[in-house]
């Protein structure tokens, strides 16, 4: 069966980056010419849903009905990539949900590909949750996410068990740091990162202009960290798209 | 093995009786274990809409419909009978049961007899353990608390709670989750027992397409009351044999 996967971009603490991965997870496969259907469960700052107003749904993942909208259509199968962007607010609700639901077995009888991106921040207890819930999802590929950004924890916490423990995860990305000056350039929601790789660059509404293209120097450093994101992004998920067909072929 | 009468009732209605009865059946099927059900809701029944295949309805009034429970129960190759008995008449059938002399039977070994009383968060609801406790002589009496909603069955008040279940010495304590009301309903649609709704079949043993978060519902509360029923040893009772060291109250 042709697997299709589920993106599902997660962190214990906020700040550390998950909407901006989502969106650029989400704007690479649109670059790739797909039509991803994405899931915002940040009901307070709605970012992700509104850099795309029009594929994006918005959970509530304190209503049951909500609940059903979203797990009920990752299960379904589709033709075309999730993305799910887990506010850290809902971290401990979405996975305990997540696996008291059984759903990462279900999707994947349905072939459905549940891949969980963890972005690590300095806090301790990062790196505790982290291995508990790489341990409690160990049928689901697990990307460790680096965001260069965040900076490295102290001392101490390096030393930690745990840390060295979990940073010895083979699926690991980085995300490179962009310049602080264009990284809020970036954080514009009108400004669609895919368009803006586009030759010539697309997708801002008419009448909205971006800082990104204001400038030679703002577009070329903007552009190249793209690129750089892009490159990482595909290699993630050609690696975890190699392990899915391993895994199908795998004798029972 | 000896004959089993479980009888699942309450004087009260709106407590969850059917429920709980269903969720016996689902247990005692998940150990592979055979039982006939009566169903009391006479004439219309309703237990027997999810699991038609074991249910009789029966009314449980008139003296041929008790002997069609109790006169079978030595010739029945099925040694365990459950009865979910409607709203208002527990303590109708138990009286009517000690007349015919089940009880007897009872006492000299020749039936086992099981009572879950199915209680509500009200005082009428605690009133009812003082009328039906005796029947069990305190023995296999289950004070089974249906947190049907947000309740403490008075336990924020030392006084009350004691008056009523301290007079409930050596009733076993099961206490039932409360199930989230869209997974209620969804299952009450599909007219299927919990578990075929977890295992997303329909009546007739066909997939069905019901919610994946609503399957995960049910199974996680109908688990809590599996793990409550073993806790109690309800398996070993039903099946005539000694119950574990770990259940009590």
């Amino acid at each position: 069966m042709p697997k299709n996967f589920t993106y599902i971009v997660s962190s214990l603490h906020g700040r550390a980056g998950k909407t901006l991965l989502a969106r650029l997870i989400a704007d690479y496969l649109i670059l790739r010419g797909e039509s991803p259907d994405l899931f915002d469960t940040d009901t307070v700052e709605k970012k992700l849903s509104g850099c795309f107003p029009s594929s994006a749904t918005l959970i509530d993942l304190d209503k049951v009905i909500n609940q059903m909208q979203l797990f009920d259509t990752l299960v379904a199968p589709a033709s075309a990539p999730r993305v799910v962007d887990v506010t850290h607010r809902s971290f401990s609700k979405f996975f305990h949900l997540m696996e008291e639901i059984g759903y990462a077995e279900e999707a994947r009888e349905r072939g459905n590909e549940p891949v969980i991106f963890y972005l690590l921040n300095r806090e301790a207890d990062t790196y505790t949750r982290g291995l508990s819930l790489r341990e409690h999802f160990k049928d689901c590929s697990f990307v460790l996410v680096d965001n260069e950004a965040n900076g490295r924890p102290e001392r101490a916490v390096q030393l930690s068990v745990d840390y060295m423990t979990l940073m010895r995860h083979d699926l690991q990305m980085k995300l490179p740091a962009l310049d602080p000056m264009f990284a809020t350039v970036i954080e514009d929601p009108y400004l669609s990162l895919s368009g803006f790789m586009q030759d010539p660059p697309a997708g801002m509404p008419p009448g909205k202009v971006s800082l990104a293209y204001m400038s030679l120097e703002a577009r070329n450093a903007i552009r190249g960290w793209l690129k750089q994101v892009n490159g990482e992004i595909g290699r993630l998920l050609e690696m975890v798209r190699l392990r899915a067909e391993m895994m199908l072929r795998r004798p029972l | 093995m000896k004959p089993t009468v479980l009888i699942v009732g309450a004087d009260k209605g709106g407590v969850g009786k059917t429920t709980i009865t269903r969720t016996v059946l689902d247990y005692l099927a998940s150990k592979n274990t055979l039982a006939r059900a009566f169903d009391t809701e006479f004439p219309r029944g309703t237990l027997k809409r999810f699991h038609p295949d074991v249910t009789t309805v029966v009314d449980i009034t008139a003296v041929s419909d008790q002997m069609k429970i109790v006169d079978t129960l030595n010739t029945s190759e099925v040694k365990i009978s459950l009865i979910d008995i409607r709203a208002g008449l527990l303590s109708h059938t138990l009286k009517a049961f000690t007349d015919i002399g089940f009880f007897d039977a009872v006492n000299a070994g020749e039936f086992n007899f099981l009572l879950f009383h199915i209680l509500g968060p009200s005082i009428a609801s605690l009133d009812e353990i003082n009328e039906v406790m005796p029947y069990t002589n305190g023995k296999n009496y289950f004070a089974v608390k249906n947190f049907v909603n947000e309740t403490s069955f008075f336990e924020w008040d030392p006084a009350i709670y004691e008056s009523y279940f301290k007079k409930a010495r050596g009733a076993l304590d099961v206490n039932i989750p409360k199930l989230n009301e869209m997974a209620f309903e969804q299952v009450e649609l599909a007219g299927v027992p919990f578990s075929t709704f977890v295992k997303n079949k329909n009546s007739q043993g066909h997939n069905a397409k019901y919610s994946l978060v609503l399957r995960g519902y049910v199974r996680t509360w109908l688990n809590q009351i599996f793990d409550e029923y073993d806790r109690v040893s309800l398996h070993e009772r039903l099946t005539d044999r000694a119950p574990s060291a770990r259940s009590g109250r």
